[in-house]
């Protein structure tokens, strides 16, 4: 009997990662952990960069999200500035930030987790992708395509290409927009909007055959976190952060973002090369949290446009219960395509959103700048400090993915307790676990940037398990 | 035979060396006969492209490849893939790209797929020589295609 089942690497998710399972002796699980198995090293290799740059090069930390950091590291900058974006330029960068939710969304929910819900989470592992729903339902994966290629097209038509567009500038951005890209923007809505509408209602229609996934899929208590609008509304771009509770209540409300290192701690663990953020208040590991669409959904008072905040009534319910299953990421994540479709029509239609006056320009005049942002997986913080010259001396970035990364541990515990029992594992088990991780759609490119003191653990074991030797550093 | 409408797609990671030869074509290509194909560059093959290849008559896929020797240009007519082995859609072929379109949308291209022998992947910007010498006769291939439909396979250096 196996004492260890390590899945590797995971499937379908955006990044590399392996999945280690731990037997105890009656085959019942005792322990299990989401490794992150790259190691990038942003943080280190742009100090001595103009802070100018830093746009550009975070950009490249990712090829699905470039545009959260491009956000995040943009706003930094403009505080190095001391700089207020032009109100144009900041409904500009609204914009492409939720174009790239809507087609990092699409990515997740299509071509990453559709083959689970469509096939059946036990289904032929062959046909079990974007491939074999193609096969088994045509119209939900061109959905997918189309959808994914609108947000895609909009950030071409704004920044020139669709990855790594460089026109989110400190300040601002680099380009007014013109009439004639607002008006082929505005002829993509109704289509991507028919689309999001029926994908809601899919997916709801599967609710009824996943129910043991519903409540086995990181179903936990936990705080959750993210910025919020004045009013108490969904917001990406700017607001002030906000941590509700399992229950409902305000853990915190107000939280000025450029402040957060004061409440958001960082922590290594020796399986990883993701970092483990927390609520500082509540220390580590109790400070857990989770950001992203479910998280999102569950701090805000309302949704703001009307198909959203109807499809909002239903995920929260009257009485605005908080949605503690990670399952309902899936729900979540489409009601945030809904939102984010129709707030880009309600900006472009504007007729401000055509003004040139799109960038403030000036030198370096603080020496610390912190620009927060909401990606599509969750609340992304960029930090810098800069020398005399402009040069970052220092810069740290907690990335939305690693937000998540103790809930998704302890997702991964939870489901592999419940599916596997050994000494038989059934693939569909297997697959289970992976899919937990897939419901917080992780980006593990860009999240993993832990260097310097590296914790670490090593066991050295035998054939038949058993330890021989057991190393630690840190 | 006249292309009909046509496009092209060259993709190629620009920071990895030679794999950003498509690049090059392209761009020299678009600039020089901007009206003759819809010309378009990419990272990757991504499965959102079916929904632009399914409004074109012929498509040309452009890239730069280990199989063949550097500087070597080949080309050739793709089929589409019926079916795939692959699960993994951050690798995407043209003849499976081809598939999918067809699938998705009842009607495919006639596929061919231009490659330029490479050798050198290091993390830098620029060909390196021999495939910067090749990129002529990568380009003539391509409006020769686009001119006749015809497969000239292999190069005769």
């Amino acid at each position: 009997m196996p004492k260890q089942i390590m899945i590797d690497p995971v499937s379908r998710i955006e990044g590399h990662a392996k999945i280690t399972i731990e037997l105890a002796d009656d085959g019942n699980v005792s322990d299990a952990h989401f490794h992150i198995t790259q190691f990038r090293g942003f943080e280190k290799f742009c100090e001595g960069r103009p802070f100018t740059e830093m746009p550009s090069l975070m950009a490249r930390i990712c090829g699905i999200c470039p545009v959260s950091h491009l956000v995040a590291s943009a706003k930094a900058c403009d505080a190095i500035m001391g700089v207020n974006t032009p109100p144009t330029a900041a409904d500009l960068r609204r914009i492409i930030n939720l174009a790239q939710l809507v087609q990092s969304h699409a990515l997740s929910f299509f071509h990453l987790s559709s083959p689970d819900l469509l096939l059946g989470m036990d289904s032929d592992p062959a046909q079990r992708n974007l491939f074999g729903v193609v096969q088994a339902n045509p119209k939900l994966a061109l959905d997918g395509i189309k959808l994914r290629k609108f947000g895609q097209h909009i950030i071409e038509l704004l920044g020139g290409k669709r990855i790594h567009p460089a026109w989110v500038v400190p300040g601002g951005v680099s380009d007014p927009l013109t009439t004639e890209h607002r008006d082929e923007m505005l002829a993509m809505i109704p289509e991507a909007m028919e689309i999001s509408l029926r994908s809601v209602a899919w997916l709801k229609s599967t609710f009824a055959d996943y129910a043991e996934e519903i409540e086995t899929f990181a179903n936990f208590p936990s705080a959750f976190m993210g910025l919020v609008s004045p009013e108490g509304g969904l917001e990406h771009y700017d607001g002030k952060l906000r941590i509700v509770g399992a229950n409902g209540d305000i853990i915190a409300n107000g939280l000025e973002p450029n402040d957060f290192p004061n409440y958001i701690g960082e922590t290594v663990e020796p399986y990883s090369y993701l970092k483990s953020p927390y609520y500082k208040p509540l220390g580590y590991p109790d400070g857990i949290y989770r950001v992203g669409p479910l998280a999102r959904l569950n701090i805000v008072d309302m949704v703001q446009t009307p198909r959203a905040a109807a499809e909002f009534e239903v995920f929260r319910g009257p009485k605005r219960k908080i949605v503690l299953s990670s399952f309902h990421y899936h729900h979540a994540r489409l009601i945030e395509i809904l939102y984010a479709i129709e707030t880009i029509e309600a900006i472009l239609r504007d007729p401000e959103i055509l003004s040139d006056r799109v960038r403030a320009t000036a030198g370096p005049n603080f020496f610390e700048g912190i620009g927060v942002a909401e990606a599509p997986r969750g609340t992304l913080m960029h930090h810098y400090r800069i020398d005399k010259d402009g040069l970052i001396t220092w810069a740290n970035l907690i990335i939305a993915t690693g937000h998540n990364n103790l809930a998704m541990n302890k997702g991964v515990l939870q489901v592999a307790r419940r599916y596997i029992k050994g000494p038989e594992i059934p693939e569909g088990a297997l697959n289970r676990v992976e899919a937990v991780i897939r419901t917080f759609d992780p980006c593990l490119s860009c999240s993993t940037h832990a260097v310097g003191r590296m914790p670490l653990h090593i066991q050295v074991v035998n054939r038949a398990g058993k330890l021989l030797n057991e190393v630690s550093r840190n | 035979m006249s292309a009909g409408r046509a496009i092209v797609i060259g993709y190629g990671n620009p920071l990895r060396a030679d794999d950003g030869a498509a690049g090059e074509v392209i761009e020299g290509l678009s600039r020089l006969q901007p009206h003759a194909a819809e010309w378009r560059l990419n990272m990757q093959l991504l499965p959102e492209m079916a929904d632009d290849l399914q409004k074109y008559d012929r498509a040309i896929f452009v890239d730069c490849s280990v199989e063949f020797p550097p500087g070597i240009v080949n080309c050739k007519a793709v089929e589409r893939r019926a079916e795939t082995d692959t699960t993994f859609t951050h690798h995407l072929d043209p003849a499976t790209l081809l598939g999918l379109t067809h699938t998705l949308f009842a009607k495919s291209p006639e596929g061919f797929l231009v490659s330029i022998g490479g050798e050198d992947f290091a993390a830098r910007e620029g060909v390196s020589p021999q495939v910067k010498a090749s990129l002529s006769e990568a380009k003539q291939m391509v409006l020769d295609i686009l001119a006749k439909g015809e497969v000239a396979c292999t190069s005769t250096r």
